[in-house]
């Protein structure tokens, strides 16, 4: 949390209210930041996991050894030398499949916390910060949506529009709206207090102005933790619903979809249903261990 | 306190009239037109007057506003409107299958809480060994280790320790309790999977912050032996932390239910609501949703209540 760099009341509320002015850099918290996540080893093997998983996910296209797609004449072929984890009932490739798959997995998880992110912290900032009716509006909504449970709210709306990579990322974004909303409308309503957000008002700025300069950067933190660990619940949901048969379709490779079809198969080859959960679990092993470093350093008050 | 329950069971009217609208808005907003999608979406085959008396039935020749409140009136009288493949009403096909969600979900809390708290105490009480360490390494990974895959996983497992062994019907507990029993045990304690880790960490956390509170230190001074300060004192206050957060729990207790009943075949509200998502019965889905998200705010509810009664610094 910001404290930690000491800036006085006047230098914050210039930074805010007057334009080209900026709070000097003295100590740059991120590197303070980096350090203290290095000294923390799970948070590292979190860091880690991520980032394998990202990029495998990124690098899909070069790194897989074989169209993800393409069938071939070895059906449930034990993981060798040519197929590192070995060929599933349509004879493709394992391997390539788990990094395709990773590319569904991450892309719906980015895109559905950062759509929730924007839409739940601007809701919960607007809330938060202007209080009275517009607050028990907002809230009201956020209180219907948080009357789903967070898989039957996303199933509804997968049910309703159908599977698709698009659909996913709307489902679960709207699940997570909810979360977003709670922690930026507290943290904006307790820096409201702040001396330094009065006395930029007393110097004329527009409330849009003190929103984002003075309230935004203080509730970064608390959002950056939330978004950690909703990454891995959404990877978690996106896997569950695909699983389902509601997600991304057939033939079209994800982790969900690839542990439902290892079904019918799992007693002939088991290999087929470990290795899609084992992907779940490591990526989201790895956010939640990253998040919870992040968040004994950025939100100490949680643990 | 009574003052209290009227506030928030009055405030649970809005929040529900919210769920109502957006339950409905998800049913009128389906892409194209329900009555094609009944008729198989094939035009060329429709009748064109049956067409049109469906329609009326299904109140769609009125405008959206009159048609929600239609709908809503016959929510409110208990009618959930009919499936459009069974043709029974859909408040009774759930009503049928309550008890085994019932049955499962409670059986999964009750394993969760008889192995979550003992194993959380254990941990805050050996604070920063090994074994807090190993509890703490294994609660993480028991909240990323995703619950279907674990269901089955235990699937796989039991088909190949007992090859071709018949897959066994379900079987009300009103009828044979023992083998219903053999069947709902292991499925309930994949579930309770669901919700340990989080019940660990809370009772850890949960019995340290109580550890460092006076009245620790007043019962340890006037001569109380170690356990039973743990287990009388401390325990009991930090049981009221663990409550607070199964408000949490029973959301992810309901998805997870829908999981475990497609994985391990057992006929309850969750594999109603997927049968019906995959036959595009619409009456089916609203209503099991709308029932389930009653569920969850009804039992926040009463969770929060619990600890209101409990705990007399909440109600203010």
């Amino acid at each position: 949390m910001p404290p930690s760099t000491p800036v006085s009341v006047a230098e914050r509320a210039a930074a805010v209210a007057v334009p080209g002015v900026e709070v000097p850099a003295t100590s740059r918290p991120e590197r303070h930041l980096w350090r203290q996540l290095w000294r923390r080893k799970t948070a590292v093997l979190g860091l880690f996991l991520a980032a394998v998983v990202l990029g495998g996910a990124l690098l899909a296209p070069w790194l897989a050894p074989e169209d993800p797609l393409a069938m071939g004449p070895r059906r449930f072929a034990a993981p060798s030398a040519s197929a590192w984890l070995g060929t599933d009932q349509f004879g493709r490739d394992l391997l390539s499949r788990l990094l395709y798959g990773a590319r569904v997995s991450m892309v719906v998880a980015f895109a559905a916390v950062g759509m929730a992110m924007l839409i739940g912290g601007m809701v919960g900032l607007c809330a938060g910060y202007f209080g009275g009716r517009v607050d028990l509006v907002l809230m009201r909504g956020v209180d219907v949506l948080m009357a789903f449970p967070t898989l039957l709210l996303a199933l509804a709306v997968v049910a309703t529009f159908g599977g698709s990579t698009r659909n996913l990322v709307l489902a679960v974004s709207l699940a997570y709206i909810p979360i977003f909303s709670r922690v930026v409308r507290g943290s904006a309503l307790s820096v409201k207090q702040n001396d330094f957000v009065e006395a930029s008002r007393a110097l004329g700025a527009r409330d849009a102005r003190i929103m984002f300069r003075a309230v935004l950067p203080n509730v970064l933190a608390p959002i950056i933790v939330q978004a950690t660990f909703n990454l891995s619940t959404a990877i978690m949901i996106e896997a569950a619903l695909s699983f389902l048969g509601l997600g991304v379709q057939p033939p079209a490779p994800s982790w969900g979809g690839m542990l439902s079809e290892a079904r019918s198969f799992m007693e002939l080859d088991p290999w087929l249903a470990l290795a899609p959960g084992g992907a779940i679990t490591l990526a989201v092993l790895g956010f939640n261990l990253f998040g919870d470093g992040l968040r004994d350093i950025l939100d100490p008050r949680l643990t | 306190m009574r003052r209290y329950i009227a506030v928030r069971v009055a405030s649970l009217i809005p929040i529900l009239f919210g769920v109502s609208i957006l339950v409905f808005a998800m049913q009128a907003l389906v892409p194209g037109d329900i009555v094609d999608i009944m008729m198989g979406g094939d035009q060329a085959f429709g009748d064109k007057n049956a067409e049109a008396r469906m329609r009326r039935q299904l109140n769609l020749d009125r405008p959206v506003p009159e048609r929600y409140v239609l709908w809503l009136g016959g929510m409110l009288r208990g009618d959930l409107g009919t499936s459009f493949v069974s043709g029974k009403p859909v408040l009774g096909e759930i009503l049928r299958r309550l008890p085994v969600n019932l049955e499962l979900a409670t059986l999964a809390i009750a394993m969760a809480l008889c192995l979550g708290i003992p194993i959380g105490t254990l941990s805050a009480v050996r604070r920063d060994t090994w074994t807090d360490a190993g509890i703490r390494f294994g609660s993480v990974l028991g909240y990323s280790v995703p619950n279907f895959w674990v269901a089955t996983l235990t699937v796989l497992a039991g088909s190949l320790l007992w090859p071709g062994m018949p897959i066994l019907q379900y079987v009300p507990f009103t009828e044979n309790p023992g083998r219903n029993l053999t069947l709902v045990l292991i499925p309930s304690f994949v579930l309770s999977l669901t919700v340990l880790p989080l019940i660990v960490r809370m009772t850890r956390a949960s019995v340290l912050e109580n550890l460092r509170l006076d009245y620790v230190r007043t019962a340890r001074s006037k001569g109380l032996p170690e356990r039973r300060v743990v287990y009388r004192h401390v325990l009991a206050n930090s049981l009221i932390a663990v409550l607070n957060v199964s408000g949490v729990q029973i959301g992810v207790l309901i998805g997870g239910l829908v999981l475990t009943e497609e994985i391990f075949i057992l006929p309850g509200i969750g594999r109603l609501l997927l049968e019906s998502i995959q036959k595009r019965d619409f009456p089916v889905i609203t209503g099991a949703t709308l029932f389930l998200a009653t569920v969850f705010v009804t039992m926040n509810l009463v969770v929060d209540l619990l600890h209101a009664a409990l705990d007399p610094r909440v109600r203010r």
